[in-house]
């Protein structure tokens, strides 16, 4: 069981909006389809859902083609693809009569959804009195309301509140949980690290990396390093990283990152703090983050 | 099937619920109603007299200076009097006629009769406010005088008694209609053709706007991946369609109601009786058919250009070419229509099928309308939808997934979609 896409390729006119992308899931999980905007993610998933004919090359889940007929899936827009003059327990209920089912089902589905993002209460106020956040809730629910195996989420966790996000969060591990497929394409690198265990990444169409996210940044080695000390020393620190070469990545509230160039460095800077009396509040060596990957990956530095 | 079903349901509830739908079906209904009662209110007012009047020539309550110093017409003024019942004569002299003219000139209910001499003969002039007052009603004022003339002269002459009635007799006649082409064909066919013209437009633009709304909010995202577009397509507009059909079978409806039971029997219209004769229920299934069609053949090039723009605010300008098509069609309907032409223009019209929604009905009211142009009008308009439906569906499933820039129609067309 497993979505398979290979060399799927999609021109408009001169411009090549997808070129030759192939990735497999093979398990049930969370897959990151990153990219600027533009390259290439949505009309990828177009043609992976059968809505847009590509080019060249397929995709098939369990060996057969994917079309809105052959297999319940889900797909949750960046926008909110909802009816914002509309009540909205109706408008899920109609979502859900066009994924065949029944009115009945529908609505006990859409009820069951909304008690569990705990938007029930909304039920049946027109959309646009809710919150960006809970108009978000809404249109995961039709999404998710006839209990779809393979879910393509655009940016699920955009606009929402710290409190939405962790319910929005402990939904997509039940989802996890229930051993769906999910493709998740997002701006937010810390969200797709959290979740996702494969990764493709798009610029202008084409793939700049793909593969399992811990051995991509395996691969890196250990890059950075972070400092977290009390106020009374951080000055101290920087003119002692300054001394020895250490480049600054990072300067946050609370805490230095720098550029390390292997283990030894990291370990020769703590050696140099220690016998200044200072002891590291946080002492951490890590690899690049996804965020540092990706912008080296489609333009920028790590 | 069952999509297209899901679709249209929803489509039909959510129109039928918002205020456009309610507020323009209200004010139609209370302009029909009003206009009903008032024509019921008026005929109590003149006690019946709108209805079956044969005196509609009749002055009523006016007032006529005569002016005959030389009595040139003898009982000029009598002959008149007796005619006109309803009205004051009084008698002036020339010399007031300046002061008169003054008078009439600022009161539409007061009219001069002066008579004077030309060439040994009476001379009448009538003076009167504008040319609002009635002309018939003057003509018949000038003929009286002439006949009472005559008859003095007559008289005087010592005709015979019996001579000078028959002279004075006059001749029965009668104006008849052959055909049916009545006042109130041509008034109910003017009508219809507007509320169709009217409903083809508004729920046409309904549909446009309404998918330019999905494309714009992305809610037609969430319906791609539910439904092929040409479902889509055809759901929506089936919806609007049948929220027309319903606020169109309504007012007719409701005409017809009002019309029972506010407009008095043998009521006239601009002194014509009104007539249904031609209104069957053939005819009223025809033009329902009509209206089905024109708005089915304009509903599907409305979703193009709801569906080529990326924001409302660009689709007036994407429908304007569509609005042209329509506008133009209607006003050659229109005017071929009240021309009452039945020439080669005429037949044109009634089978071009983007004007024969807007001529077809008038023409049938008013049995202008063979049962071979009909038939032939007809045949050119599904031909006509299903090519139209045909583009449309592979130019809205390409556009209404294109965002940005705006797609060239011919883009559209050969961008492969499922």
């Amino acid at each position: 069981m497993g979505l398979n896409v290979n060399n799927l390729t999609k021109s408009f006119g001169e411009k090549v909006a997808v070129d030759d992308i192939s990735f497999h899931i093979d398990a049930p999980g969370v897959f990151g389809l990153i990219g600027t905007n533009g390259a290439g993610k949505t009309t990828t998933i177009r043609m992976i859902l059968g809505i847009m004919r590509p080019d060249s090359g397929s995709s098939d889940w369990n060996k057969k083609p994917i079309s809105r007929e052959t297999l319940a899936f889900g797909y949750m827009p960046e926008e909110r693809g909802i009816y914002m003059k509309s009540r909205v327990l109706e408008q899920l209920i109609y979502f859900g009569m066009l994924r065949g089912m029944n009115k009945t089902d529908a609505n006990n589905s859409a009820l069951s959804l909304m008690g569990r993002v705990g938007v029930l209460e909304y039920k049946d106020m027109f959309a646009e009195k809710l919150s960006k956040g809970n108009q978000q809730k809404i249109q995961l629910i039709a999404t998710l309301i006839h209990n779809p195996t393979l879910l393509f989420l655009d940016e699920p966790f955009s606009g929402l509140d710290p409190i939405n996000t962790e319910t929005l969060r402990n939904l997509m591990g039940e989802l996890v949980d229930e051993k769906k497929y999910i493709v998740m394409s997002s701006h937010q690198m810390s969200v797709v690290e959290e979740y996702c265990r494969d990764i493709v990444i798009l610029n202008r169409g084409k793939t700049v990396l793909s593969g399992n996210l811990k051995q991509i940044k395996a691969g890196y080695g250990h890059t950075n390093l972070i400092i977290k000390v009390d106020d009374n020393h951080i000055s101290h620190v920087r003119q002692l990283a300054e001394n020895t070469s250490l480049s600054l990545y990072e300067d946050r509230a609370d805490e230095l990152e720098y550029l390390i160039n292997g283990d030894a460095v990291a370990q020769e800077f703590l050696s140099t703090l220690v016998s200044d009396n200072i002891f590291p509040l946080k002492y951490e060596i890590k690899e690049p983050s996804l965020n540092a990957i990706f912008i080296e990956k489609v333009g920028g530095k790590v | 099937m069952k999509q297209i079903f899901n679709i249209f349901a929803f489509t039909f509830r959510d129109a039928i619920r918002k205020k456009p739908f309610i507020i323009s079906t209200i004010i139609i209904l209370s302009l029909i109603f009003i206009l009903c009662v008032s024509v019921f209110i008026a005929n109590i007012v003149y006690d019946g007299n709108l209805i079956n009047n044969s005196d509609v020539g009749n002055i009523k309550n006016r007032t006529c200076y005569y002016i005959d110093d030389e009595n040139l017409i003898n009982d000029g003024m009598a002959a008149l009097e007796s005619e006109y019942t309803d009205t004051l004569f009084v008698k002036k002299t020339a010399a007031d006629i300046e002061d008169l003219r003054v008078l009439v000139s600022d009161d539409s209910k007061s009219t001069i009769v002066y008579i004077t001499k030309a060439d040994e003969n009476p001379n009448i002039s009538i003076i009167y406010k504008d040319f609002m007052a009635t002309s018939q009603t003057l003509t018949q004022a000038v003929e009286i005088l002439n006949r009472k003339y005559i008859t003095n002269v007559m008289i005087e002459k010592g005709v015979d008694s019996e001579i000078i009635d028959f002279s004075q007799s006059v001749t029965a006649s009668n104006v008849e209609i052959a055909g049916s082409m009545d006042l109130t064909g041509y008034a109910l066919g003017l009508v219809l053709t507007m509320l169709i013209f009217f409903a083809v437009y508004y729920y046409g633009y309904g549909v446009a706007s309404s998918i330019a709304n999905e494309k714009a909010s992305r809610v037609m995202e969430t319906l791609l991946v539910s439904a092929k577009p040409s479902r889509i397509l055809f759901g929506k507009c089936l919806g609007m369609g049948v929220v027309g059909l319903s606020q169109f079978l309504l007012i007719l409806l409701f005409s017809a109601f009002c019309y029972n039971v506010f407009i008095p029997d043998n009521f006239l219209l601009f002194g014509m009786p009104l007539s249904l004769e031609n209104f069957t229920f053939s005819s009223a299934l025809l033009i329902v058919l009509y209206f089905l069609l024109g708005y089915a053949l304009y509903a599907m090039m409305n979703a193009v250009c709801g569906a080529l723009v990326s924001k409302i605010e660009d689709l007036n300008s994407a429908m304007m070419p569509v609005m042209l098509i329509s506008m133009a069609s209607f006003y050659v309907g229109y005017f071929v229509s009240i021309s009452g032409d039945d020439g080669i223009i005429s037949k044109i019209a009634m089978y071009v099928p983007f004007s024969a929604p807007f001529i077809v009905p008038f023409k049938i009211l008013n049995s202008d309308a063979t049962a071979p142009d009909v038939l032939i009008s007809i045949v050119l308009l599904l031909a006509t939808i299903t090519l139209v439906s045909f583009v449309s569906v592979k130019i809205y499933s390409a556009s209404v997934m294109h965002y940005g820039k705006r797609l060239k129609i011919k883009e559209a067309y050969k961008t492969k979609v499922n």
